[in-house]
């Protein structure tokens, strides 16, 4: 497969992810401001949830850059 | 959560930990699965498929967005487990049974209206990490409440029927008193 075919479905498949983890992100969020019965544990989710997807997204991003 | 006045939480009951860590465990075991894979698979079945300089790099992205569903996944369920909870307050039982993202039931008793608090207990891994099936009986007409692995029930249990207690001594005095 020529290395311009692999980069764009690369590129497409980082656009889904993206796309699927937007929505998905806006329900969590909802999720935990309006319904946590802790704010401790609503911030501390909402902290772990988002350092670890920004970590997993960069990642992505860096290896689809070098493609 | 809104409260009436003069109302005050008395115990927030949830499943045990347990719950949630089988399935922490079951996310950590798929995400080294693919290595796991890599490792058992000959090498030449990717570089077969994809040119030599971009194997590695195209197997490192899926293994992200392997990482992307698993960590979504994760949140999901974890949302599940901490929102899925029972609020005891010096007036009220209020059952919160989160079903999915977006389906949510809510349930409430008055502490006087308690009639019986069962605990079931089954299995060694139950009884050693101390959780069970938690069931209230109410006088309401309404349908039990209900919340299974429940985290030390036998001390939840007491504490409810202590708080009943208060709240009946409360609303009718003694009259030999």
């Amino acid at each position: 497969m020529p290395a311009a075919d692999i980069s764009t479905i690369v590129w497409v498949v980082f656009i889904i992810c993206i796309v699927i983890v937007i929505p998905t992100t806006l329900a969590f969020f909802y999720h935990w401001g309006r319904f946590a019965p802790s704010h401790f544990g609503a911030i501390a989710t909402i902290a772990i949830y988002t350092v670890g997807l920004s970590i997993i997204l960069l990642g992505m991003l860096g290896i689809v850059l070098t493609i | 959560m809104r409260f009436d006045d003069g109302e005050n939480k008395v115990l927030v009951i949830r499943k045990h930990w347990i719950v949630f860590f089988g399935n922490l465990l079951l996310a950590a075991f798929g995400a080294v699965l693919p290595i796991i894979i890599l490792r058992i698979l000959p090498a030449e079945l990717f570089t077969s498929v994809l040119p030599g300089s971009s194997a590695g790099p195209v197997s490192a992205f899926l293994y992200f967005v392997w990482l992307l569903f698993l960590w979504l996944f994760l949140f999901a369920l974890w949302t599940l487990y901490y929102l899925n909870v029972w609020i005891v307050t010096n007036r009220r039982i209020i059952d919160v049974d989160q079903k999915g993202l977006f389906s949510r039931e809510i349930a409430a008793a008055r502490i006087e209206n308690v009639q019986d608090v069962t605990i079931n207990t089954h299995g060694i891994l139950q009884t050693l990490f101390d959780f069970g099936t938690l069931t209230i009986h109410t006088a309401s007409g309404s349908p039990d409440f209900h919340i299974s692995n429940a985290a030390h029930p036998n001390l939840v249990r007491q504490k409810i029927l202590a708080i009943h207690d208060i709240a009946i001594a409360k609303r009718e005095p003694n009259p030999l008193k």
